[in-house]
Formats: structure tokens, C-alpha cells, sequence
């Protein structure tokens, strides 16, 4: 059997489709018990309403970006397998890079690949990417539980200690949209104005459900606007 | 009306990690059982030499990032750190909505209702990304030449400055979140934000690949200044309800 056959075979068609039926079970029974949650931790169903309505919107533009990736992930290791991968576990850009570098590493081609290497590629790609999910079963409750008793009992310094990660986070995450070109800075720009402008309309028309679009809002008109960016830089 | 069981911190954090672990582990299973049974109905799994010459350089590099990548997402994320990473796309879909929904719940980070929230939200963008990625799939054909039309592609490339420009305005304020106000914290972010920046200009690919230990790296640093600054008195802190003692203080 090719590479191809593999990758388009019936039976891999059915796993993926079993595989994400399952993971979204795995999200839906995460969705009502969290929410469960926020009622027991008497957060009211207005303010969760705000926050899922907000969830759900901003969510399709990015979406869609990643439903492009699957066009290209799907040329290199086919439709279902590509389907998975996105859809569970992984990022566009992990995805075709391992892909490739499993590949490449054993100097394969998808075109004139046996099934053998569809296997191997396969293999590769869950091996690279579940250590960090077996570290997380082992250690994410020890690092979340050891990051929230800083401050200790101080509970100004509590509050400002709990920001430092959001801080940390931004800090190094905006530097190379802030300094990666022109066309990104004024895509990053261009989000930042529409949010503000949106901001101040919510506030001045006393339109509260406003601030529950805002961020989809900016994400789409920066998106946009970052077209005319690209082709103008 | 609102409920309130008066939930113990420690007990809800206890039972969400318990059920995150194995959500964590159901999903591993999965993730392996695919290879698993295509490899086995197919004859075709690979020999460990091959395997080891596929995947070593590969986990020579996303092993440590991704790793890395844990440390400096999961006191943001809380125990909904499990569902993201099942789900995928962390930092350009999960990261983002968790911060939006702290901003529209007006909830601080690190307390079991920011957490609870953050769950809402992961939960609801994922199933938005599984629905989105099976139309997509479903209508791939028909979809193709719009999603490879150079007006999509090229804007697909832009999501990050696009997501993180609107969500960096709120990061600005002095206004944390369940009505804490912590001013003048910006100015323990300078000198980081200063390193960071000619590190970018210097080494950008390695900067770009690398992010997760430079975030990491951040964070004892902030801290630190932080800490600092705020002994020194440079940055203060208002709590709820600071204004209504003064207040009183001031009429007694």
C-alpha cells in the first residue's frame, strides 16, 4: 500500500471520526461542569451567557485560519489524519513541521512513500507532542497549586503577585508582533484601535452587550485591515 | 437567583485537577490508539530505529518548548490547562479566550472563579474550532479556492498581532480584575520588555522558536522587580472595599 492509501484509507476515516466524536464529548462534559461550577461559585447566568456568547464569537474568525492550515496539512499527510491533528491536540504550525521533519528525517516524499512511512510519520508526530501532555498529567496540578500560594497570606501582594504570569506572558508573546514588520505592527495596532473605539461606544451608548463582541469585532477589522497592511509594507 | 455553596478553594482545585488528569488520560489513549491500530491493521508499524531516527529531532525540540510552553501557560490557564492542551491551539485561540473572559466576567486570575470561568470559555472556543474544522473538512472542496485565495492566506498570517493588539489594551490598565486595582505595575515590565525586544532584533528565529523559555525566563524576573517596586511602595495596591474603610476612617 502507498502513503496515499494509508492516508485515505476507510479504516483511518473511522478512527478519526470515533476520535473526535470522543473528544468532543470530552469538551462538552468539561463545558456543563465548568459552568456548574461558576453557578456553585455564584458567578450569575448573565455574566456566563457574556462570557460564552463572547467565547463563541471571537473563536471563528481564528478558526478559520486554522481550517486553512488543514488545506495545506491535508497535502502532506492527507484529509482525516490532517482533520485530527487540528482538531485534537495540535497547532497548524507543529503539525506541518513535524510532519516534515519526520519525513525528512528518513528522506521520504509523500508522492512515491509506502504505508510504511504514513505509519512511521504517525508514530512520530504523537511522540513528539505527548511528552509535554504525560509531564502536564504528572506536574500541572504541582505547578498550578505551588503558583497560586504566592503572596502568601499578604493579600496586596498576593493581587499583584498572581499578575506577574499575565505580565511574563504578554511581555515576551508581543515583541515579535510588535517588531516582526511593519504589516504586523499595524495589524496589532489596528486591533488595539478598533477595540478602544468599540470601548468607548459600549460605555458613551450605555451599551454593555457591546464589550461581549469587542474582541471579535478588533480581530476581524485587524484581519482585514492586515490584507491592506501586507500589500502595502 | 445566585448560588453560593461557599466552595473550598482547595477542595474545587483538588476535584478539577482529579477530573483534568483523567480527561488527560483518555485523550493520551486516543491520541496513541490511532497509529495503534492503522499501524497493526496495516502491518505497517515502524521498527524503533526508524522511529527513533523520525522522532528524535523532532522531540529534541518540542519536548523542551513544550514543556517550557506548561510552566508559563498553566497559572493562567488553572486546571482548564487539560482541556486546552487536549484541544489544541493554545496559544492562538485558548490563551486569548481565556484572557477575554476574565475581562468580561471582570474576574481576577488565580482565584476558582476566574478558573471556573476560563473552563467556560476554553470549553466553548473549542467546540467552536471542532465544528469550524468539520465543516471545513466537509466542504473542502468546494471551500478550497476561498480559503487559498491569497486574501485569506494572508490574513490567516496576521491572526496573532490581530487577537493579542485588542487583548494588550486591557493588560494596560491598573484595573487586575474582581475590582483589584494594582497601580504603576507597567513599570516593573520595562527592563524585561527592553531585554526582550534586543533579543528579538538579534536572534528573531531563535526568539520565535525558543518563546516558551524566554516567558519562563520572564517570570522570575518580573516577579522579582515586582516584589521590589511594591516593598519600595512604587507599586500600591487598592482591594475591594479600600475606598468604603477610608472613607469611614475619615467620618470617624
Amino acid at each position: 500500500m502507498s502513503f496515499k492509501d494509508v492516508a485515505g484509507s476507510h479504516l483511518l476515516w473511522v478512527c478519526v471520526i470515533v476520535g473526535i466524536i470522543i473528544v468532543a464529548g470530552l469538551t462538552v462534559y468539561y463545558l456543563r461542569l465548568s459552568y456548574k461550577n461558576a453557578l456553585e461559585l455564584g458567578i450569575d447566568k448573565k455574566t456566563l451567557k457574556a462570557v460564552i456568547k463572547s467565547s463563541v464569537t471571537f473563536s471563528i474568525v481564528p478558526s478559520i485560519a486554522i481550517v486553512t492550515g488543514l488545506v495545506t496539512l491535508a497535502v502532506v499527510i492527507g484529509l482525516p489524519y490532517a482533520w485530527f491533528r487540528l482538531s485534537v491536540l495540535g497547532s497548524v504550525a507543529y503539525e506541518l513541521m513535524s510532519a516534515n521533519m519526520a519525513l525528512n528525517a528518513l528522506n521520504l516524499d509523500v508522492n512515491n512513500a509506502d504505508g510504511y512511512a504514513f505509519g512511521l510519520m504517525a508514530w512520530a508526530m504523537c511522540l513528539g507532542i505527548s511528552v509535554s501532555l504525560i509531564f502536564n498529567v504528572f506536574f500541572n496540578k504541582k505547578i498550578h497549586m505551588g503558583t497560586l500560594k504566592l503572596g502568601g497570606e499578604d493579600k496586596r501582594w498576593k493581587a499583584v503577585a498572581q499578575t506577574v504570569f499575565m505580565s511574563a506572558l504578554l511581555c515576551a508573546l508581543i515583541v515579535p508582533m510588535l517588531f516582526g514588520g511593519m504589516a504586523s505592527l499595524m495589524t496589532f495596532i489596528t486591533s488595539a484601535i478598533i477595540a478602544v473605539v468599540l470601548s468607548v461606544i459600549a460605555k458613551k451608548a450605555n451599551a454593555p452587550w457591546l464589550n461581549e463582541f469587542v474582541l471579535a469585532v478588533s480581530l476581524l477589522g485587524a484581519m482585514v485591515a492586515s490584507v491592506f497592511w501586507d500589500k502595502l509594507f | 437567583m445566585k448560588k453560593n455553596k461557599n466552595v473550598n478553594a482547595n477542595e474545587y482545585y483538588e476535584r478539577m485537577h482529579k477530573i483534568g488528569n483523567r480527561l488527560m488520560i483518555c485523550a493520551l489513549l486516543l491520541f496513541f490508539a490511532i497509529p495503534l491500530i492503522i499501524s497493526g491493521y496495516y502491518d505497517i508499524m515502524p521498527k524503533i530505529s526508524d522511529l527513533l531516527v523520525a522522532a528524535g529531532g523532532l522531540s529534541a525540540i518540542f519536548i523542551p518548548i513544550g514543556i517550557a510552553e506548561t510552566f508559563a501557560e498553566i497559572p493562567v490557564m488553572g486546571s482548564s490547562y487539560y482541556i486546552s492542551l487536549i484541544t489544541g491551539n493554545v496559544l492562538n485561540l485558548k490563551l486569548p479566550a481565556a484572557l477575554n473572559a476574565l475581562k468580561v466576567a471582570d474576574l481576577k486570575q488565580g482565584t476558582e472563579k476566574g478558573d471556573a470561568v476560563i473552563g467556560v470559555a476554553v470549553a466553548a472556543s473549542s467546540l467552536v474550532t471542532l465544528v469550524m474544522l468539520a465543516i471545513g473538512m466537509l466542504l473542502l472542496t468546494p471551500l478550497q479556492p476561498f480559503l487559498s485565495s491569497p486574501f485569506v492566506t494572508t490574513a490567516a498570517g496576521y491572526v496573532l498581532p490581530a487577537l493579542f493588539g485588542c487583548l494588550f489594551l486591557g493588560s494596560l490598565s491598573d484595573d487586575v480584575g474582581g475590582g483589584v486595582l494594582v497601580h504603576k505595575r507597567l513599570l516593573a515590565l520595562i527592563i524585561p520588555f527592553v531585554v526582550c525586544i534586543a533579543l528579538y532584533m538579534v536572534v528573531p528565529d531563535l526568539y520565535e522558536t525558543f518563546e516558551g523559555f524566554v516567558i519562563i525566563i520572564c517570570i522570575p524576573v518580573i516577579y522579582l522587580i515586582t516584589k521590589k517596586m511594591y516593598k519600595k511602595g512604587i507599586i500600591t495596591v487598592e482591594l475591594p472595599g479600600d475606598k468604603e474603610e477610608a472613607q469611614i476612617q475619615e467620618e470617624a
